[in-house]
Order: C-alpha cells, then sequence, then structure tokens
C-alpha cells in the first residue's frame, strides 16, 4: 500500500491515519513476532517432518477438493441469485450467510450429525466402503459447509456487475441461454469468481473448528498446530504454524498472479 | 404498458416508429425479439407465428441503445459471436465478417477491443455485428442518439445504404426529423398506443393528432369552439374568443392547426382582406436558416422569418408587428 502524504496534512488526515495505522500494526506484529521469534532451522525441521508435510498435503488437497466440488454448485447459484427474482430469495440468501455466523464448532456438530454413518448420507458412503467420520472427504464436507458463502457471494456480485444488456444482446444474435452464461456471464464475472474461490479455498484451509468434530484424524494443519501445542507447547508448535503460513501465501500469491495474467 | 399496437413492416421497408421517450418503444423491440413476452397478441414473421419462438432462434437482429459490444471479446471475435455453433465453418465466418466490417467500414479496427474505440466507432460495429448475422429483420433503438452531428450524418446514409441493399428495418426514434429522412412508412407511438401510420409525408401533413403535430414541430395549436358559414370561407372561433377565416370548417372540441410557415408577417399598418392580426413580438429565436417569431396577437402565434426578410423588417422583442393568415392556410385536424 503507498500513502501519499501530503505537505500540508490536516488534523483530521492525521487521525485517521495514526487509528489505522495501529489497526495494521494490530495484525501485522503478532504474525511478524512469530516468524522473527522462530529460528529457519526449525521450520526446516518441520518441513522433514513427514506427519508436518502429510498434514499440509491433506489440508491443501482436502481444501481444493471442498471447493471444486463446491464450485459445481455454488456458480450455478450464485447466478440465478443475481438474475433471477423469485419468492423467498431473501430468505435464501439469508441461509447461504447463516455458516458465516454460527460458531464453526455447532457447524462441525451439525455437519457431524448429517453425515455420520446412521445418515442418509453415511449409509450411502458406506454402501461404497467409506466412513466419513475421520475420512478426508468428511474433512472436506466440513470446510465446505463453513467456507461456501465466500464463494457464493462473490460469485454473485460479480455475476451482478456483468450489464444484463450484454446478456440480452448476445440472446438476439442467437446464442443459447447456456451459451451466453459461458461466453458471456461467467468470462465477465471470472475476476470475482476467482477471488470467491480463493478465499473459499483460504477459508477451508484454515478451519478448525468444523473440522476437528469430524476427523481429528487425519490431522489437517490446524488441528496438528493445535496438538503440538497442548502436549509439546508454543516452541513446538510455532515452527509448523510459520510453515503453514509460508505455504497458504505462497498459494494465494500464485493463484492471483496467475488470474491478473488471464484479465490483463 | 402497450395496447392494440397493429402494424405491418413489408419486406425490404424501412419503417420508423416514433413515440417520446417512455412511450413502449424499446419494450416493443424487446417483444419482438422475445426477451419480453407480450400477455396478449401475435408477432408474425413471413406470416408465421414467432410468439412462441425462444429469442435466440428468431433471426430477429436487434441494436441497442446503449453500447452492447462484448468487453472481453475483440471487434472481429464480437462480429463472429453470432456466428459461431450455427454450422459455418471457420473460413465461411472469417468471410462474412470481412464483408461486413469492408460495408460498415471498419476494417481496421477488428483487432481492436471495445474499450479502445470511440462512440461511433462502437456504434459502427455494434451495428456491424449484428449485420453479420443477416437477420431477416433489423430493429435499431435510437440509432443516432448520442452521436454528434458529423457522426449522425454518416450514419443516416450508411442506414439508407442499407435499406437500398434490401434489408427490412424498423427503426424506433424520437426525432421527427430522423424519421422524415429515413422512413418509407411511419407510425407515431403514444400512451402505448399507435396514433398515426403512413408515408412519412402524409402523416406530418395531415397530422391526425395534437400530439403527432406536435412531434411533426407544429406549435400553432388551437381548439375549435365555434362556426359561423360565411359565403366562402367558414369564421372559425377559436379558443373562446378569437375569430378566423378559415376555407375548412372544423368539429366543435376539435384541433385546429396553422403551419409557421403560413403565417406571414408584415410591418403594422399594412392591410390584407382577412386575418390580419396585430400583436407584440415576445420573442425572437434565431437559427441557422431562419428566426423563430412568438408574436401575442390575443392568441400567441409562431412564424418563421427569412434571415433576409429578418435583415429588411428589422423586427425586435416588444415591436408591433401584424401577422396575416391565408384561410387556407387554417388546416384541421
Amino acid at each position: 500500500m503507498i500513502i501519499k502524504i501530503n505537505k500540508k496534512i490536516s488534523p483530521f488526515n492525521l487521525v485517521l491515519i495514526l487509528l489505522g495505522g495501529i489497526i495494521l500494526l494490530f495484525f501485522v506484529a503478532p504474525i511478524a513476532g512469530m516468524f522473527f521469534e522462530t529460528p529457519v532451522s526449525k521450520v526446516f525441521e518441520s518441513a522433514r517432518d513427514k506427519e508436518v508435510r502429510d498434514s499440509i498435503w491433506l489440508t491443501l488437497y482436502t481444501a481444493m477438493g471442498a471447493t471444486f466440488a463446491a464450485s459445481l454448485g455454488g456458480i450455478p447459484l450464485a447466478y440465478l441469485l443475481a438474475r433471477k427474482e423469485f419468492r423467498l430469495k431473501r430468505l435464501v440468501l439469508g441461509i447461504i450467510d447463516l455458516p458465516v455466523v454460527i460458531p464453526h464448532s455447532a457447524a462441525g456438530i451439525a455437519v457431524l450429525g448429517f453425515i455420520s454413518r446412521d445418515t442418509f448420507l453415511g449409509k450411502m458412503a458406506s454402501v461404497i466402503g467409506i466412513d466419513l467420520v475421520g475420512h478426508p472427504m468428511g474433512i472436506s464436507i466440513a470446510m465446505a459447509f463453513v467456507s461456501i458463502p465466500f464463494l457464493i457471494n462473490a460469485a454473485r456480485d460479480g455475476f451482478m456487475n456483468v450489464p444484463l444488456r450484454l446478456e440480452k444482446a448476445a440472446l438476439v444474435l442467437g446464442a443459447s441461454p447456456m451459451r451466453v452464461f459461458f461466453t458471456i456471464s461467467l468470462p465477465l464475472a471470472w475476476r470475482n469468481i476467482v477471488s470467491g474461490l480463493i478465499m473459499m479455498f483460504a477459508r477451508g484451509m484454515s478451519e478448525f473448528g468444523a473440522v476437528v468434530m469430524v476427523a481429528y484424524h487425519p490431522m489437517v494443519t490446524p488441528i496438528l498446530i493445535f496438538e503440538r501445542f497442548g502436549s509439546f507447547g508454543l516452541n513446538y508448535a510455532r515452527p509448523v504454524a510459520v510453515l503453514f503460513i509460508i505455504v497458504s501465501l505462497l498459494f494465494f500469491i500464485i493463484l492471483r498472479s496467475l488470474t491478473r495474467n488471464k484479465n490483463a | 404498458m402497450l395496447q392494440n399496437i397493429t402494424f405491418t413492416v413489408n419486406t425490404g421497408e424501412y419503417f420508423v416508429l416514433l413515440g417520446v421517450s417512455g412511450a413502449g418503444k424499446t419494450m416493443l423491440l424487446e417483444i419482438i425479439t422475445g426477451l419480453q413476452k407480450q400477455d396478449k397478441g401475435h408477432i408474425l414473421l413471413d406470416g408465421q407465428d414467432i410468439s412462441s419462438i425462444n429469442t435466440h432462434k428468431r433471426n430477429i437482429g436487434l441494436v441497442f441503445q446503449d453500447n452492447t459490444l462484448f468487453p472481453h471479446l475483440n471487434v472481429r471475435r464480437n462480429m463472429a459471436y453470432a456466428l459461431a455453433g450455427k454450422g459455418f465453418t471457420q473460413h465461411e465466418i472469417y468471410l462474412r465478417v470481412e464483408k461486413w466490417a469492408g460495408i460498415m467500414d471498419i476494417a481496421g479496427l477488428l483487432e481492436r477491443k471495445p474499450a479502445g474505440l470511440s462512440g461511433g466507432e462502437a456504434r459502427r460495429v455494434t451495428l456491424a455485428r449484428t449485420l453479420a448475422m443477416e437477420p431477416k429483420m433489423l430493429l435499431l433503438d435510437e440509432p443516432l442518439s448520442s452521436l454528434d452531428v458529423l457522426l449522425q450524418f454518416d450514419m443516416i446514409r450508411l442506414l439508407k445504404k442499407l435499406r437500398n441493399a434490401g434489408q427490412t428495418i424498423l427503426h424506433v426514434t424520437h426525432d421527427y426529423n430522423e424519421a422524415y429522412a429515413l422512413a418509407d412508412k411511419l407510425a407515431v407511438i403514444n400512451g402505448g398506443k399507435i396514433e398515426q401510420y403512413g408515408p412519412p409525408a402524409d402523416v406530418f401533413s395531415k397530422p391526425a393528432s395534437k400530439f403527432v403535430s406536435a412531434l411533426a414541430g407544429i406549435r400553432n395549436f388551437f381548439t375549435c369552439s365555434g362556426v359561423k358559414s360565411h359565403d366562402k370561407l367558414f369564421e372559425l372561433i377559436v379558443n373562446g374568443t378569437f375569430h378566423l377565416f378559415s376555407a375548412n370548417t372544423c368539429n366543435l372540441g376539435s384541433s385546429i392547426f396553422i403551419k409557421e410557415d403560413d403565417i406571414k408577417v408584415m410591418n403594422a399598418g399594412n392591410a390584407a382582406a382577412v386575418n390580419v392580426f396585430n400583436g407584440t413580438v415576445t420573442d425572437i429565436f434565431p437559427s441557422p436558416e431562419y428566426y423563430s417569431i412568438v408574436v401575442d396577437a390575443g392568441l400567441i402565434f409562431f412564424t418563421r422569418v427569412s434571415n433576409a426578410e429578418m435583415t429588411e423588417m428589422n423586427i425586435h422583442s416588444s415591436d408591433r408587428i401584424s401577422l396575416v393568415i391565408p384561410p387556407e392556410a387554417v388546416r384541421s385536424v
């Protein structure tokens, strides 16, 4: 961020900068502190730890799986919500925001009740030999449950920003509604949708509360960090946390730069 | 709300629908293309009812008033949009795009993105994109609006060229000059209904309502409140008390009008046989070809004086002048 400072700063601007600075410091300082207090050798040591590596890999692919699967239904739903008026639309919008406002441990309990062996979904899964509880698929479901609002809301904003007249023009030019969706609406809303996908992926990766209810094992990294802290203390948890943050940041920087190139 | 709208556009005809903004012109175009559904009635294309056919299968082109170029596609891909997935080969699409780019004089813009086009260029590209689909009928929503005068003239020539090439066109506008310049046939739409329908010369020489006359720029409009029959002329009482001799009679309560060109201006004191009215000049509006002069002579009259006459007569605001209205110039709606 670049703050242009004029030669004369009004007292009001000074107050704004001061208060804003405190807030920035508030979340930069703990993370920076954690990085400074963790020796690089410890981070490398963590990276060599198979349990840590497995856990990060598990977290990445369950979050990615959750995001991909959710996008198949979430993007069409976002399009519907952006374009169509129907009864109870406000209710639907409220329901979509529900996972964001309820405590995630409570969300985890809800998901657990939904996928455990005696439910319809649980029985379906056990037919093909999968027990969703304690399974990566169950982890993905828990992650999706709490993170899908980010995708739907971002995609909906994106579709709403596409001028309706462009879709109308495409229809008149002889494109079927499906072709209009794939050639006009989706490409023009793409930037917002990718933002939503990244947000959902990030939110899924960092999920603790809902995932821990569904699967303590296999351990996603947020649970591993919690466990190392509980069993061995702060100094053992910190390198894993730093490593996880680095991996996450790398991912987001790569994803962001990919989408920027596409739209340049 | 549109009601009882019935009109026919013949093949190869340039049909103009004239109406003020908010008259439902755009809605009518959207109904013809199927973007909106009518509650009742039918739309026939080549004698076939297309009311239940989906928009993308109607093969009717519509150029919207606002820019509808797809911002993520370059001009070439915008123009090819209607042709993709219609069984054309890549080469046929290429030829079709080149052909219309040539006709519309945009060949140099094909690789550009819409964001880099000027307003006039964007308008031509949008039109070219619709023409590339070679629609049975072309609908134009205010195609000259927001273009400057020079570009408007270019666009009028282009539209004439299309019409002469046999393209059937339905053009909606609020501008009477535009309608007059282009239309083979004209319909005036007001309050959701068609008020008058015919060749533009007929519509504007015999306006069927006050609204149509107003659109045609006629401002001398009065209400007939009494008639006395004389030897050869009728003595009309208009707007309650004003007496006017006319070659035509009028029905009580109906409207009569006098074209501005038909009212002669003379210096005060000149005498003529009938319909000489002395009045005061209230306003003078200059324009490149003439001066528009407003005279209060018991009724407010609008009249026109050529620039040469103006210099000769030297008329100023608040001057007393005489107006002469030939009885045959008083027409009833």
